[in-house]
């Protein structure tokens, strides 16, 4: 992927480091669900403007449920297929909501750089 | 904790792959059944599902990565090579197994022993605190450890301020009796604070009350678990019991859980309340405690040092002694005999391990050079450098594992031998197994011996060049040209020459001690302890008349020609010398006066020992109190102190200045005796006669003189003396020849098990020296080849050959005599008679290895030399 200039429709990749949280974040609001799932609603609540692998997503809930934020179990999908599902543990959701205050904490800052120097900087 | 996640799902593999097979095809047909939702034909659909997923193999393989251990997987490869390598050339992989099983075995067992007696802290309370106190002294320049005397002891009780508390104790035999069966137990006697410091408590009962150090109030004991078990039946009403210690009725008031040892590492079964003012024991001169104390915490060593050194300086000051004072944690000074033992051990055994290790990778070395080929390949083929590293350690790892494992069982069977051979060397009642700590100090070695064994070779199979290797000449290695000594048969040949010059020593050590001009003539005398009770005995006289009446009765036993009493054995005797003064000369400077070590012996000793009377008279049977004080001294005391005059007719005195005792004169001069392993190995004697001695005496050693076989005669001498006072014990019957042999039981442990360890050592060292010089032969045989078609003779090629032997072999036993040198120290101890640096022994061992390492030599040169030129030269 070019590191250069972007126009308006390309799409972004996924940042290093935000899928584990962007995982995390949809298995708290939307509860469990199987990998495809997961990858789509990534893509949806992004409105397709995120560019991801979704083969990428499997060796991140490996990571994941190594580090015991989340769990898998087989079962049976709207389709009646059967599928894994992911869920969130206890430890996941401490886990989103340190991350979030991580993320917040950093937007902040990053906002307070892009707003104009008072001293009338470029 | 990954780590283990990871771990586990390395074994379900299978299971999981398949699961994630299922998963990732469930992705992509429900990506595909949206995207025919959205309209695409159901090919397009396919290709668009796949396109947005990615590489399916790829996504995989991270997923692979993450899931199990991809580095564990590829060890587990190559040691399963390894392994079907190593099935494949038994005879390889028996030796190299055995070799490093007897290295790991030897260690692990040596450091069992090691870590139960020495390193494993003291079974107390908080062992760390605890401290030994001793006061020091200056003799003769040489700094010395004495028993500490009671008002010294008092003193830094009541000045320290660094100490929670310091007791004494003082250690011996009791005389146990029950019903009417006297028997001798190891014992001591504690102030009752001892128990409180160690931070222990009694099984049954209670400890010593703090009053019970009381004249009077001190008739009360506290027996070990083992005494009780085997000698009261485990009785739990024995609280409250009587027994006859000394000849005096005692309560019982506790038992001691098992495991107790105190004095630590002794087996000590009896403890009796330590009454401090008793007899001569109240003078500031009189040396006869051991002490200990437990730091306050947060008290360095160094500051409780320098508390006790401005102590002894203030009595020093105050009473004009010299008395200094000495801190260490008991720990050290508890373990320090068997340190001193394990550690000669440990660095033999050390020796034969790295030894092991230089063979096995000399084996692996000449093994890869035979494979070249092969690594080159895989190089060639993308191989990585770490991956052939690798490949060729995985071999020397599955060696060390298999050889590890046998090691262990190595080490389980040779370790109740060793600790039988031990004997009294290792201290009782503490046990010593394999246990979890010894696991994994044998995994540790193991590892440590895959390593070494297997590192040089793959690191020099990691630079092959590759080019020479796959063209496959056969005149360079990859290694350097060999003009220099070869390093592995340099180091064998030193560890081995080490190990041999040790053994040596020792074995020199042992023909010295049963060759040695002892002195007196052990053959056919038996030797009794006798210990007399001492609530019957209260002066000498007593005691004087008690074994005047014993020996007079042995004497009509038949088969008895002469008995006698001393108060210490030749050889057995402890080294601490008395000093004295020389009636009409100046009394000598501090720390320099004239010392020897003090006997007290019935008349007929000299005879019965067989020590010769050189001038004067022995002592006889009117040398009593009352008449004229006398002595005899033995030929050094007479040639040092009375140099070019008459000894015989001078009067000494046992101390000096005002703790001068009565002047005694000399009547008899005896022949110098050989007293064993001590520093100084012919003393200088003075005795006294037991019947001039004022005080009463604890234990005697009778000594008889026999006619027949002495052993049958320990029943009549027991018989005789329980007649006489049914409190009395003898113990430790040993024949004279058997007291000399017991002196040196550690010298000739440590002597079996360094020929042992040097036999071993010296076996590897052949057959490294030998493949070596087979290596060295083959990657050489085309130039010997070119050679000889040359003209050049068999004789010269083999002369030239064993040349390069030659030089590696002395360039061994230079740097073995160095290490023999360095680890000299560690033998100081052990060796009796001959300088630890003999150069004798050196130069002959080294002459030994030297020749034995050309002989090994000689097979490979001697049929490089008979190849034929054509053959060599063919194999171009």
């Amino acid at each position: 992927m070019s590191t250069g200039e972007r126009t308006q429709n390309s799409k972004a990749d996924v940042p290093q480091g935000t899928l584990d949280l962007l995982v995390l974040k949809t298995l708290e609001t939307m509860g469990p669900m199987h990998g495809w799932g997961i990858a789509r609603r990534i893509e949806q609540v992004s409105e397709d403007a995120l560019h991801m692998n979704q083969g990428t997503l499997y060796p991140a809930m490996v990571r994941l449920e190594q580090q015991g934020w989340i769990k898998s179990r087989w079962g049976v999908s709207d389709n009646n297929r059967r599928a894994r599902f992911y869920v969130l543990t206890a430890k996941g959701r401490r886990q989103v909501s340190a991350e979030e205050r991580k993320w917040e904490r950093v937007a902040a800052i990053v906002a307070r750089f892009r707003q104009p120097s008072p001293e009338g900087g470029q | 904790m990954i780590l283990l996640n990871r771990l586990l799902a390395s074994m379900r593999k299978r299971k999981l792959e398949e699961g994630l097979d299922a998963e990732l095809r469930f992705h992509l047909e429900m990506e595909t059944a949206e995207n025919v939702r959205r309209g695409m034909s159901a090919e397009d659909a396919r290709y668009a599902a796949q396109r947005s997923f990615g590489g399916v193999e790829r996504a995989k393989e991270a997923w692979r990565d993450r899931r199990f251990l991809p580095e564990l997987e590829a060890w587990v490869r190559d040691l399963r090579h390894g392994a079907r390598l190593l099935a494949r050339s038994p005879g390889f992989t028996a030796f190299a197994v055995i070799t490093l099983a007897l290295g790991i075995g030897a260690n692990t067992a040596i450091f069992t022993a090691l870590h139960a007696l020495v390193l494993r802290p003291l079974p107390y309370g908080d062992p760390e605190g605890l401290a030994a106190i001793w006061e020091t002294a200056v003799f003769r320049g040489q700094p010395t450890w004495m028993s500490v005397s009671a008002p010294n002891l008092l003193d830094w009780r009541e000045h320290n301020q660094v100490f929670e508390g310091i007791a004494a104790f003082s250690s011996g035999g009791v005389n146990l009796t029950q019903e009417h069966d006297t028997l001798r137990v190891p014992a001591a006697r504690v102030e009752p604070d001892v128990f409180r410091i160690l931070r222990v408590s009694p099984s049954l009962g209670r400890m010593f009350l703090r009053d019970e150090n009381e004249p009077g109030r001190d008739r009360v004991a506290i027996l070990s678990y083992g005494l009780w078990q085997t000698r009261f039946g485990a009785d739990p009403n024995v609280i409250g019991r009587r027994i006859g210690v000394n000849g005096a009725a005692h309560l019982v008031v506790g038992v001691m859980p098992r495991g107790f040892q105190f004095p630590p590492r002794t087996a000590t079964e009896l403890w009796t309340p330590l009454v401090l003012d008793e007899r001569a024991g109240s003078a500031r001169g009189s040396h006869w405690l051991a002490v200990i104390a437990r730091l306050k915490p947060g008290v360095s060593w160094t500051a409780a040092q320098s508390n006790l050194d401005g102590i002894a300086r203030r009595i020093a000051q105050q009473y004009g002694r010299p008395d200094g004072a000495s801190v260490e944690p008991l720990h050290g000074e508890a373990v320090r005999a068997t340190a001193e033992m394990l550690s000669v051990l440990s660095g033999a055994v050390g020796f034969v391990l790295l030894l092991a290790c230089a063979n096995v990778a000399h084996l692996i070395l000449a093994r890869t050079a035979g494979r070249r080929r092969e690594l080159a390949l895989r190089i060639a083929m993308g191989a990585g450098r770490w991956r052939i590293v690798r490949l060729i350690l995985a071999e020397s790892v599955a060696v060390a594992a298999v050889g590890g494992a046998a090691g262990l069982l190595a080490a389980r069977l040779s370790l109740s031998a060793l600790l039988r051979a031990a004997g009294d060397r290792f201290p009782a009642g503490v046990p010593v197994s394999i246990d979890g700590a010894t696991l994994w100090f044998c995994a540790l070695v193991t590892l440590a011996s895959a390593m070494l064994a297997g590192l040089i070779p793959a690191l020099r199979a990691g630079q092959l060049d590759l080019t020479t290797a796959l063209k496959g000449a056969a005149g360079s290695t990859g290694a350097a040209p060999r003009r220099r000594p070869s390093l592995l048969m340099v180091c064998e040949i030193a560890l081995a020459l080490a190990l041999v010059i040790g053994a040596s020593l020792l074995v020199k050590s042992l023909k010295n001690l049963s060759q040695a001009d002892l002195g007196f003539r052990p053959e056919r005398v038996l030797t009794v302890k006798a210990a007399l009770p001492q609530a019957h005995f209260q002066t000498g006289a007593q005691t004087a008349a008690f074994y005047d009446r014993l020996l007079a009765d042995l004497r009509v036993v038949p088969g008895v020609s002469r008995a006698a009493a001393i108060t210490l054995l030749p050889v057995e005797s402890e080294d601490i010398r008395s000093v004295f003064s020389i009636e009409g000369r100046d009394p000598a400077a501090p720390g320099n006066e004239p010392g020897a070590l003090v006997r007290i012996v019935s008349p007929e000793y000299f005879e019965a020992i067989g020590i010769p009377l050189l001038r004067g008279r022995c002592f006889q049977e009117a040398d009593v109190r009352s008449g004229r004080l006398v002595t005899v001294i033995n030929r050094r005391v007479a040639e040092s102190y009375f140099p070019n005059q008459d000894a015989v007719g001078q009067s000494i005195a046992l101390g000096v200045g005002d703790g001068r005792d009565a002047w005694m004169t000399v009547v008899g001069v005896v022949g110098d005796h050989w007293n064993g392993g001590q520093s100084d190995p012919v003393p200088m004697m003075i005795y006294t006669p037991l019947r001039q001695f004022q005080w009463p005496l604890g234990t005697m050693s009778l000594v008889l003189r026999t006619s027949g076989e002495p052993e049958a005669l320990a029943g009549a001498a027991r018989r005789i003396a329980r007649q006489l006072d049914p409190n009395a014990a003898l113990f430790q019957v040993r024949t004279m020849m058997r007291v000399v042999s017991d002196s040196a039981t550690g010298t000739r442990l440590l002597s079996r098990l360094l020929t042992l360890f040097a036999a071993l050592a010296l076996v590897l060292a052949v057959v490294g020296v030998y493949g070596v010089m087979s290596c060295l032969v083959s990657q050489r045989a085309h130039e010997v080849g070119v050679r000889m078609a040359l003209g050049s003779s068999r004789g010269r090629v083999l002369a030239q050959l064993l040349g390069r032997g030659l030089l590696n072999a002395v360039a061994g036993s230079i740097v073995g005599c160095g290490c023999a040198i360095m680890a000299s120290r560690g033998l100081q101890k052990f060796v009796i008679g001959v300088p630890v640096i003999d150069l004798w022994t050196y130069l002959l061992s080294s002459l030994a290895i030297v020749a034995v390492a050309l002989l090994a030599s000689f097979l490979p040169a001697w049929r490089a030399s008979r190849a034929d030129p054509l053959v060599a030269l063919r194999n171009e």
